[in-house]
């Protein structure tokens, strides 16, 4: 009978399917993105319009969508490839660089909350931007709960130690950077 | 009698017309110069073309029998390959004769004898499955072929195709408006860097979510895959060169491709026709002359873009590109309801035509046949088994040795005998050097499907 | 780069590593921070629920999941500046829910999951605060929205035949360039225009016709005769003003066909020479007269939807448009324009395409994985008649005949001798309905919902989208896939879901519909906010999360195991089989013959009940066969990793059963 589950189980090796990959998660897309932005740092009635951040205007459909005309929609372009990692990167990298420059230069509009958490951190590396509780107030304000409270920790830490003494412009572009390019901001669950 | 505006019909796909804009000023240096590049063009002709338009036609004598429409109305040439093997072509092909010894032509190829949707045959050629699987064209890219992998699988210069297939995440669209931004933007902004601290701390977050156990692990574990990748996309897409609009779109595709290539951006291609090939309806089939005549431009089109577009300072786009053409399936004789000077025709997926040509193919010969050459010729018992109706043309036996059509009438249909889909595709296979656990067979429980090893130079 | 195959690792090692890693968590949890400023508690407290559902959870979990729910409750906003999370933080999971199900935003959350049940979802509902125009071409959505805000009727979802949700009419300028004479007019002044224009041509045959002294009726007559015959001369006129979808809905809506078919006939009586002057005379005015009261009343009810009139901003905003103002007298379908696309019927399909996405999309009958490569199995005919085929078409083709007077883009030829299709093709319409004729007297259409092959009183019959909308609404199984969909909207589309548990959601669904279907619902989503597998944050796909209340474990075999088997076997190996399918039901679990353990129903050719130890090892022979008549499931194509987790698990099971009988 051994041998007959020996046999049985060079059999499991031949059903091995070529190509079979664990189910992963997809991007949330653009739009889902923009508008978690929105909800979480502009000004009621007043969303973000994020496409000038886009390397091009319709890369958004590269990033995982929806939206599709004239067949039965599926979820389209969201797994991550090589592509639409550059097209995140860039656009994400833009947006942050926007953020960090209201610090001098206002380029987004932002609601009363968030604008009193960015003013207290532009004052980096000033002590009283480096307090836990503006810290967690921006990492929140931007990512939500969406990530475990670990990488909080992580992020609080990373910037406490790397961007100690460094300009508030970078280092909040940095930081922004650095939530919006997690796998819990940009993958859907 | 009802009518329907042919408006909303004909705005088709609503996708909108992709062409492409790239002007090469001449080839960059290729990424990888010295090695032996080896690229895959797939031209579409979606909607199911009509082979007996180009080079599987029939004689007058066949439609004036009653048997098969033919709206252009004329006596077709003969077109015989290098191999002696001939088969009649219609002069709409006459742009195609300058590269004439730059492909080969495949007649009599069987797609899913089960079915005869557009759908399920455009899955079937693209991953041997009606109902969807794996495609071919990443298999071409894949390490396991011993070439480093192209950024992409492919790109799509054109308006997209419907299909099911799991493993088209890396074939992604490069519409030409989009292009000439993105280069500049891309040009402009930095590349991801993991040098950086920065750049480390985002990929140490990515690593940290790869652990679990979950879709969102490997979620994160495909984003720092390719994120590790996106350097070399971001300096590729940014060293691409905006087309000049004034060339015509074929010659632009195929600049904005051969591009990708020499950028090692993409191993494939694909290129869409989306004409109106599926001429049920008799109006629509009568308008076929103009149809083809505009679609084999194009395809010459094509291949006299690949053969004057340098890949690099040796070789042209074409010396380093297998191509393949090919639609879904061929069309039925006639309907049979329809007058034989009023009918459309309906879909046949027994005899479906390919031109296979470039890079490790042996160009100039004529492969395969369909049965039913003109009025008097009669079906095989195997043909009225699977056509009754008699309402289609179907593939001859063929011999995978000699790649010659053998002067057999079975009696029964066995797929085996037949020159199909997946001996096309697991020539390309060979041709790329795909391992053989991918070759596909011709049914479960089936032998891996012949290699044409005569096609493959 | 492959992803390490944990999968193939020994269960134990699996639940080290699950453990390691939850006491990492926990480790790194022990630097967690408190925040006077934002009112936070130290992160790792436990909250004491009163109704004791999140005991145990910290409050950054809780939070998680309350913005994750105002995402999915609030038509995608998640948690801003004006929500109060502390005053939430104290509320159980319902009552978070329930709070949100009255944001005027849920309206947004239940369209959208409307169009996901029906396939059609898009990334958004609306760009820049107004509604996408394509939103509107689901009636049957809207209308179900509308009436879950209310406590209404939610399954008008699946009314078939109903009201017409006009978008506002389009302002961006159309891709065409404008034709002589219309440059420089924005489209709602060209739109005013061209109706103007075709109303003018009614007019002046109106004028013609009640002119003093009175034209020669032969004069008349030719009038008439020309304003009748000008469909395609009047038809461009009009349409240019006019986008896709607005010309689809005055296509369906007959607006200028109606009025000149209604002339023709007009027409047609009243100049026969054998009709006295007078009463053709008085025929053709009143003809005129009625044709323009059509127009005008048409074109009145489609300037309301002017866009400087109608913006709706709400799911509740959303407005009917008269279907009595337009000429037809068909009903409006639900499926619109998008659908009449993406659901074409060629002249060859014989409506198969429309059956498949009904069965796929409200019975969850994915009919795709039947595949077959045998030529020999080839379809012949308009009925898959050949027994391999039989699986799928005894149950798609019967479907399909509920659409077949139904031509190109759904227009209704139930009235026309032909019938055009989205190939153009036309056929004569009664011999191509003739073959849902059914051989038998009763039912007289072989037209329906196909449950038994055998058996027709386990079947739905009707003929009408009237019948199937009927049968949409009381099928269990539409019950059943509606909660499923909905599983797969709110927790993930990929997630197994134990089928004891999804039995246990539609039961307690079906009940509470009876009384109110938008209650159930509503709870039913509550049900699914409170469930485990809604909870992970990173959910293993084909882990199953939750089970029915009271189960118990080892009452079924695993869940994915479970979940495999009715996805792939279930539909010919169950209890209600007509077959020999029958003598194994992958549904049961029940003792086997020695009762030591559990097996499934799975009977000898004698019928008796095979021990365990021979009722795995068929199934690992019928896995493993390459043998076309041996292997399972048989005439389909099933996922190869489905396959192997199932031989492994009954390669296991089989081993655990030699281990514990040897001597």
């Amino acid at each position: 009978m051994m041998r007959a589950l020996c046999s049985a189980a060079f059999v499991a090796l031949l059903l091995q399917p070529a190509g079979a990959m664990a189910q992963s998660s997809q991007f949330k897309g653009w739009a889902a993105v923009s508008r978690e932005l929105s909800i979480r740092l502009a000004p009621q009635g007043h969303p973000f319009d994020l496409d000038e951040f886009l390397p091009s205007g319709s890369m958004d459909e590269l990033l995982g969508t929806w939206t599709t005309f004239g067949t039965e929609h599926r979820f389209r372009n969201g797994t991550p490839n090589a592509l639409n990692m550059t097209i995140w990167h860039a656009a994400l990298a833009g947006f942050a660089k926007a953020v960090g420059q209201s610090c001098t230069s206002p380029r987004l509009m932002f609601h009363e909350r968030f604008l009193t958490t960015l003013h207290t951190l532009c004052a980096w590396p000033a002590p009283a931007a480096k307090e836990e509780g503006v810290l967690l107030a921006f990492w929140t304000s931007v990512m939500g709960y969406n990530a475990g409270e670990q990488e909080y920790a992580a992020w609080r830490d990373f910037f406490l130690r790397e961007y100690a003494n460094q300009p508030a412009t970078e280092t909040v572009a940095a930081m922004t950077f650095a939530i919006t390019m997690h796998p819990s901001f940009l993958l859907n669950r | 009698m009802q009518t329907v505006s042919r408006r909303d019909v004909i705005r088709l796909g609503a996708f909108g017309a992709g062409s492409v804009l790239l002007a090469g000023t001449g080839p960059t240096v290729a990424a990888d110069p010295d090695g032996d590049p080896h690229f895959f063009l797939l031209v579409v002709l979606d909607g199911g073309a009509d082979p007996s338009y180009m080079f599987d036609a029939r004689p007058l004598s066949m439609t004036q029998a009653g048997k098969i429409q033919n709206y252009l109305g004329e006596e077709p040439g003969v077109w015989t390959g290098r191999n002696g093997v001939t088969t009649l072509a219609t002069r709409l092909v006459a742009p195609l004769r300058p590269f004439g010894d730059r492909f080969s032509v495949l007649n009599g190829v069987y797609m899913t004898p089960s079915f005869d949707g557009h759908l399920q045959n455009m899955n079937f050629l693209f991953s041997g499955s009606p109902f969807g699987g794996d495609s071919f064209i990443p298999h071409l890219n894949s390490p396991e072929t011993g070439r480093p992998p192209g950024s992409l699988d492919a790109v799509l210069p054109t308006d997209p195709l419907f299909l099911n297939v799991n493993n088209h995440s890396s074939v992604v669209p490069l519409q030409p408006n989009a292009l000439e931004q993105l280069a500049e933007r891309l040009r402009a902004a930095d590349p991801p860097r993991a040098d950086d601290v920065l750049g480390r701390f985002v990929r140490s977050r990515m690593a940290a979510a790869a652990e679990g156990q979950g879709r969102m692990a490997a979620g994160a574990q495909r984003m720092l895959a390719s994120l590790d990748q996106a350097p070399d996309v971001h300096l590729k897409l940014a060293a691409l060169r905006v087309p000049d609009d004034h060339m015509a779109p074929e010659p632009r595709a195929i600049a904005l491709i051969a591009e990708c290539f020499r950028l090692a951006l993409s191993r494939s291609a694909i290129y869409v026709l989306h004409e109106q090939f599926d001429v049920h309806d008799a109006d629509q089939a009568k308008l076929q002359p103009k149809l083809f005549s505009e679609a084999v431009g194009k395809i010459a089109a094509l291949f006299r873009a690949l053969v004057e577009t340098q890949f690099d300072a040796k070789r042209s786009m074409l010396d380093v590109t297998t191509v393949l053409v090919a639609s879904e399936f061929g069309r039925t004789m006639r309907a049979p309801e329809m007058p034989i000077h009023a009918t459309g025709t309906n879909h046949n997926q027994f005899a479906n035509s390919i031109l296979l040509g470039g890079k490790r193919i042996r160009t100039g010969l004529v492969i395969g046949a369909s049965d039913l050459v003109d009025e008097k010729d009669t079906p095989s018992k195997a043909h009225l088994a699977m056509d009754p109706a008699l309402e289609k043309v179907m593939g001859r036996p063929i011999d995978f040795t000699t790649l010659r059509v053998r002067p057999v009438r079975p009696d029964a249909f066995d797929i085996e005998d037949y020159l199909t889909i997946g001996s096309v595709v697991n020539t390309l296979y060979a041709a790329f050097c795909v391992p053989k656990a991918r070759y596909r067979s011709n049914g479960r429980n089936l032998p891996t499907a012949a290699v044409l090893d005569g096609l493959l130079a | 780069m492959a992803r390490p195959r944990l999968r193939r690792a020994q269960l134990g090692v699996v639940v080290v590593l699950a453990l390691l890693a939850l006491a990492g968590t926990k480790a790194r949890r022990g630097q967690m921070l408190v925040n006077p400023a934002t009112a936070q508690p130290g992160a790792s407290a436990v909250v004491e629920e009163t109704e004791g559902v999140l005991e145990g959870a910290s409050l950054w979990q809780k939070r998680w999941w309350i913005d994750r729910t105002a995402r999915l409750l609030r038509g995608g906003e998640g948690l801003g500046p004006e929500d109060d999370l502390a005053a939430l933080l104290p509320l159980s999971k319902e009552r978070i829910a329930r709070r949100f199900m009255l944001d005027e935003r849920f309206g947004d959350t239940i369209l959208d999951f409307n169009l996901f049940f029906l396939g059609f979802k898009s990334d958004q509902l609306k760009s820049a605060s107004a509604y996408d125009r394509t939103v509107f071409d689901f009636p049957n959505a809207v209308a179900a929205a509308q009436a879950l805000l209310k406590d209404g009727d939610y399954f008008k979802l699946f009314d078939l035949e109903g009201p017409f949700y006009m978008a506002p009419l389009r302002s961006e300028p159309l891709d065409e360039p404008p034709q002589p004479g219309d440059e420089g007019l924005t489209l709602a002044q060209l739109r005013s225009k061209a109706m103007r224009e075709i109303e003018a041509v009614f007019a002046d045959a109106l004028a013609l016709a009640q002119a003093r002294p009175a034209p020669r009726l032969a004069d008349l007559c030719k009038a008439v005769e020309a304003l009748a015959d000008s469909g395609q001369t009047l038809t461009p006129q009009l349409h240019r003003a006019f986008d896709d979808a607005e010309i689809f809905a005055l296509i369906r809506g007959e607006v200028l066909t109606r009025p000149l078919e209604m002339l023709a006939k007009v027409a047609e009586k009243a100049c026969d020479e054998r009709t006295a002057p007078a009463a053709a005379r008085k025929s053709l005015l009143e003809g005129l007269e009625s044709a323009l009261a059509e127009i005008k009343r048409a074109f009145s009810a489609i300037v309301e939807f002017e866009p400087d009139r109608y913006q709706p901003k709400s799911v509740p905003e959303f407005k009917r448009f008269a279907l009595s103002a337009f000429p037809t007298k068909q009903k409006w379908l639900s499926f619109g324009f998008e659908q009449g696309m993406a659901l074409g019927n060629s002249s060859t399909n014989f409506n198969r395409k429309r059956a498949a996405y009904v069965l796929k999309r409200f019975f969850c009958d994915d009919l795709i994985p039947i595949g077959f490569e045998s030529p020999q199995e080839h379809v012949a005919g308009v009925h898959g008649s050949q027994t391999s085929c039989y699986a799928c078409h005894h149950k798609l083709d019967p479907m399909a005949g509920f659409f077949r007077t139904y031509g190109a883009y759904f227009f209704d030829y139930a009235r026309s001798p032909d019938i055009i299709f989205d190939d153009l093709a036309s056929k004569d319409r009664v011999l191509y309905e003739a073959v849902w004729k059914a051989a038998s007297k009763l039912p007289a259409w072989n037209i329906g919902y196909i449950r038994s092959a055998r058996f027709q009183s386990y079947n739905s019959y009707g003929t009408s989208m009237g019948d199937l909308a009927r049968i949409l609404r009381t099928a269990p199984e539409v019950k059943r896939c509606l909660v499923k969909r909905l599983h797969e909207y709110i927790v993930a589309e990929d997630q197994t879901i134990d089928r004891g548990y999804l039995d246990y959601l539609t039961r307690e669904f079906e009940a509470e519909a009876i009384v109110n279907a938008s209650r159930a619902f509503k709870s039913t989503i509550v049900r699914l906010l409170q469930s485990a597998a809604y909870d992970q944050r990173d959910a293993d796909p084909k882990r199953c999360y939750d089970a029915a209340p009271g189960s118990l474990p080892g009452e079924g075999p695993p869940c994915r195991v479970a979940f495999i088997l009715s996805k792939n076997c279930a539909q010919c190996h169950n209890a209600g089989a007509d077959d020999e399918a029958a003598r194994l039901d992958v549904g049961s679990w029940i003792p086997a013959p020695d009762g030591q353990r559990r097996i499934f129903r799975h009977l000898d050719d004698k019928l008796a009940q095979l021990s365990a130890r021979d009722s795995l090892a068929r199934v690992i022979e019928r896995l493993s066969s390459t043998d076309a008549s041996v292997r399972m499931p048989k005439g389909r194509v099933m996922a190869g990793d489905e396959r192997q987790e199932l031989f492994l698990w009954a390669q296991e099971e089989l081993a655990r059963i030699l281990e514990q009988t040897r001597p």
